[in-house]
């Protein structure tokens, strides 16, 4: 009887495990409505009505308004404030250094606040620590507490006009050797140091702080870009750091007119940007609407120059790329040159580029360095392969389904017995095998590199063959698939790919719904929308891509000697950017 | 109408796609009825007479900056005028535009797709001039430009491709069917250059004013050589006595042309730039359509007409019965209404408003219009 009631105790546990909605014994978390302490006190204090308290919007969970906080004298007071500010309790980087600061002989209560891991530990104790602390002549010296200036004596008076020793003056000029030294009275000036790698020295009975410049964080050395590779041209890239990046620029461009203003983006991140541009030649309306844009993002935080690209584009829909994403500073300069302006993000290899046209997608960093035959060769065949990887198996949708007379009647026929032993209909073999390819690209991706070689392979080769061999498709459609592909890596933008890896599901639908027809209206619309879309107020497909003596953004690229013209489209200062006769040493002028 | 303004070559493309698309499907095959083998000289001399009327309408439109025939027909005759000239302009417009769709339509139908109902096809054109016209006018003026080149570029290549099998003799006896009907009774295929009815409506819409003589002139000249290329082509690679009632002659010529063992038939490569033309072609007629609504309605946003207009285009469109119907009313409306409209009835009224303009100059009357 015993053992009867225990099974069943375990059955009905077991039951109550499985089918009970919320058995205590499951560890569960759930991410509910939180209160915030403001919204609490908003609804104490002014009795506010229920319902309004209770709506978490972003304007009542701010944090107090610290703008208006200014150093405190006392040094106790200041020590409690950023320990509060900072949660240097629960902080473990945040680093408070309290120290005994030797001045004139006489000593003062100071503390250091700063991050670890964002500083550099040997500048701060060779040339913060050291020189404020250790006694030496400098911080010994007790000369005349205060400098006469002038005297004048009448009538046995004797007027001096004296300055005052004055403390801050003291440190800041005779105790610290250091380049970079700022003087805040606003806690959030100090605090916004201290967040981008700088130290904070308060000092007993001073209302300000110093803001020490010893950034010494770990970053990624130059290395070659990774996304824009090519063959004769320089091989360094852009990096995450803001300043490494605007010097690998101003490296190309030795002019004082390259002015690199500083944005600061996201309301929490406050992530530094710069936006670049040569004075001199750029359009003043198109810098203005760049800072209006950036000036005017109302996020928390930015992370990327991917996720700025999205805020600040002019059309949201179109899958298009509408600027420049580039990690070469070759590149950029040379845009910059034309009278483009560069937007660079902290942390961001990607420098962005506006504005930018169709053709600028198709041409590679290369072709200024190639001979024009050459960069016209190759910009021809990415051109060609641009419509191929656009169109093809669309193309051969409509073919196969509606226009056969098109075909050679040979060909046709290898068609039709390859296709004999396949059960499936062409839309349905064409969309397999292309979902195929698109998931074999994406895995080769996502997986570590040495293994997404080999990925590429066995998907391409193995599940080629396989699937040919299982009759799930035929062997011309892997060519048109494979062939394809081939040419979608030949255009050197990555997000134009993107579009037409997007676009090609739908020509084939397209395709298969009404042949030709379908296609044609796909292009008709295609056209339509590349012609209503700008990218900072120039249009996408304007008519001056097609003009050949330009800076080379054209479909066709002139010879050196013949690129007289910046883009016209930009409007720019300086329209001319070589003279007639550039090759003064062949052709004199009389 | 005050558009976004368009450049020559966008106003030149805009005049010439209008006129070029009847090339594939009707024209030569009428003047070839109607003249016989005397229709290359029927051609070319509707063509100079066609040019000379262009030159006249720009010159007499030439006191009318930024004006286009309504404007005009209401400086003239006062809003009773206008309404009448923009409901006449637009019911032809929309009515042209839905039989030409459905002759076209029919065409591809016959083509290729023979089982396919006729509805189906037409939602394709419709839904790509509904797209086309809510993103507005200037994208569309934009995209024929491209389309127009590829449309021309193809049919140079389709003519070229006759030559070998071009046998100058078919084009003898000179006179065809005679003087008279050669020049005077043949004075009727003018309708060929009906689509520069557009013209009337194409001033408001120029960046420059100076540019409507350079496009018109520019536009129609290329017309006209591909008019008279198209004739030549067709009379000279078949006997004029052969009948080909259904399908269009330009592609009856493809197909029974060779080019090479592996392209055995690239007709329908030509017949798809004609449906790209040809799509372009219905984006126009409906953005001036809409152009016409706004200005008779007095409203500024023109986008909600754009999805009425399409619909009107597809109900007229599918009233007829079968193509031979299609075919008989366009050649009807085409020469005893479009014809008399574009080259009578218009340039009448621009000459009548020239006269009252002129009266009020010498009067001091400020007639300055915008």
């Amino acid at each position: 009887m015993k053992n009867n009631s225990k099974n069943k105790n375990l059955i009905k546990q077991y039951l109550h495990k499985i089918f009970y909605e919320d058995n205590p014994d499951d560890y569960d978390f759930t991410l509910g409505e939180t209160t915030n302490s403001i919204v609490v006190n908003r609804s104490t204090s002014y009795n506010q009505d229920v319902q309004s308290n209770l709506t978490l919007e972003n304007e009542i969970l701010e944090t107090a308004n610290t703008s208006n906080d200014k150093v405190f004298q006392s040094i106790n007071v200041n020590l409690e404030y950023i320990k509060v500010r900072f949660n240097s309790m629960i902080n473990s980087d945040i680093k408070i250094r309290e120290f005994t600061l030797n001045a004139r002989n006489k000593q003062y209560q100071a503390f250091l606040v700063y991050i670890d891991g964002m500083t550099n530990q040997d500048l701060m104790n060779n040339y913060i620590l050291n020189p404020l602390m250790l006694k030496n002549t400098a911080n010994s010296f007790d000369g005349n507490q205060n400098r006469i200036l002038s005297e004048v004596k009448t009538n046995n008076i004797t007027v001096r006009k004296v300055k005052k020793f004055d403390i801050v003056e003291y440190i800041s000029n005779c105790l610290l050797p250091q380049n970079t030294i700022k003087e805040f009275s606003k806690f959030d000036d100090i605090a916004n140091g201290i967040n981008s790698g700088n130290c904070a020295l308060f000092i007993d009975t001073i209302d300000i702080a110093f803001d020490i410049e010893v950034k010494g964080f770990q970053q990624r050395s130059l290395g070659n870009p990774n996304n824009e590779i090519i063959i004769r041209g320089s091989q360094v890239g852009f990096t995450e750091n803001l300043r490494t990046n605007t010097s690998l620029i101003r490296r190309y461009i030795n002019n004082e007119n390259l002015v690199i203003e500083s944005v600061e983006v996201g309301k929490i991140s406050k992530t530094s940007c710069a936006i670049c541009y040569l004075k001199n030649v750029a359009n003043r309306d198109l810098v203005a609407e760049v800072r209006y844009r950036i000036n005017n993002l109302s996020i928390d935080y930015l992370i990327s120059s991917g996720q700025l690209e999205q805020l600040i584009q002019d059309a949201d829909s179109p899958s298009l790329p509408q600027m420049i994403a580039t990690e070469r500073p070759d590149r950029t300069s040379s845009l910059l040159f034309d009278g483009r302006v560069a937007i660079i993000v902290n942390g961001s290899p990607y420098v962005l580029v506006v504005p930018a046209v169709f053709s600028d997608f198709i041409a590679s960093p290369e072709d200024f360095n190639l001979r024009h035959q050459y960069s016209n060769f190759m910009r021809t065949l990415r051109i060609v392969a641009l419509g191929f990887s656009l169109l093809l198996p669309g193309i051969y949708m409509a073919i196969t389904n509606f226009h056969q007379e098109l075909i050679p009647t040979e060909l046709l026929y290898t068609i039709i017995s390859a296709r004999e032993t396949v059960p499936f209909p062409v839309l349905f073999e064409i969309l397999i095998m292309e979902l195929s390819f698109e998931l074999i690209r994406e895995a080769s991706i996502r997986v570590p590199s040495p293994i997404g070689s080999t990925i590429g392979i066995v998907g391409a080769l193995i599940l080629g063959q396989a699937a040919v061999d299982a009759s799930i498709v035929s062997p011309i459609l892997i060519i048109i698939v494979s062939f394809t592909a081939i040419c979608s890596f030949s255009i050197p933008d990555f997000s134009l790919g993107f579009h037409f890896r997007i676009m090609r599901f739908i020509y084939i639908l397209l395709g298969a719904m009404a042949g030709f027809l379908g296609i044609a209206a796909g292009i008709c619309v295609h056209l339509i929308v590349l012609n209503n879309l700008k990218s900072f107020g120039v249009s996408y497909l304007g008519k001056s891509i097609f003009k050949h003596n330009r800076a080379g953004n054209g479909l066709i690229l002139s010879p050196a000697y013949h690129r007289e013209n910046r883009s016209e489209f930009l409007k720019v200062k300086r329209p001319k950017m070589q003279d007639d006769i550039s090759m003064k040493w062949k052709y004199r002028q009389n | 109408m005050k558009i976004n303004k368009l450049s020559a070559i966008e106003a030149i493309a805009l005049i010439l796609i209008v006129t070029i698309n009847r090339l594939a499907i009707n024209i030569p095959q009428a003047i070839l009825i109607s003249c016989g083998s005397s229709s290359i000289l029927n051609a070319v001399y509707i063509s100079l007479i066609t040019i000379l009327l262009v030159y006249l309408i720009v010159k007499i439109f030439k006191n009318f900056p930024n004006s286009d025939i309504i404007d005009v027909a209401e400086f003239l005759g006062s809003k009773f005028l206008k309404y009448l000239i923009g409901i006449i302009l637009f019911i032809y417009i929309v009515v042209t535009s839905s039989l030409f769709l459905r002759d076209f339509v029919e065409t591809i139908h016959i083509l290729y797709y023979t089982d396919t109902p006729i509805i189906y096809l037409l939602i394709f054109f419709i839904v790509v001039s509904i797209i086309a016209n809510f993103f507005g006018d200037e994208s569309i003026a934009k995209t024929n430009v491209i389309l127009c080149a590829i449309m021309v570029v193809s049919l140079l290549i389709a003519f070229s491709s006759v030559i070998p099998n071009i046998t100058f003799q078919r084009a003898l006896p000179i006179l065809g069917y005679g003087t008279y009907t050669t020049f005077f009774s043949g004075l009727t295929n003018i309708f060929a250059f009906n689509g520069l009815m557009v013209l009337f409506l194409v001033p408001p819409m120029l960046n420059d004013k100076k540019d409507l003589k350079k496009s018109s002139m520019i536009a129609v000249f290329i017309a006209t050589i591909l008019v008279i290329l198209a004739t030549a082509s067709i009379l000279l690679a078949f006997a004029f006595s052969t009948n080909i009632s259904k399908i269009s002659p330009l592609y009856m010529l493809l197909s029974n042309n060779e080019f090479g063992q592996y392209f055995q038939h690239p007709e329908s490569l030509f017949v798809f730039t004609w449906i790209l033309s040809f799509m372009s072609y219905l984006n126009i007629s409906c953005m001036l359509s809409i152009n016409i609504c706004k200005k008779l309605a007095r409203v500024k946003n023109g986008k909600p007409f754009a999805i009425l207009v399409n619909i009107i285009i597809l109900i007229v469109a599918i009233l007829p019965k079968n193509i031979m119907q299609v075919r008989e009313l366009g050649t009807y409306i085409s020469q005893y209404v479009g014809t008399p409209i574009t080259f009578i009835i218009f340039p009448i009224i621009l000459a009548f408003a020239n006269l009252k303009y002129k009266k009020y100059r010498t009067n001091n009357h400020d007639v300055s219009k915008d």
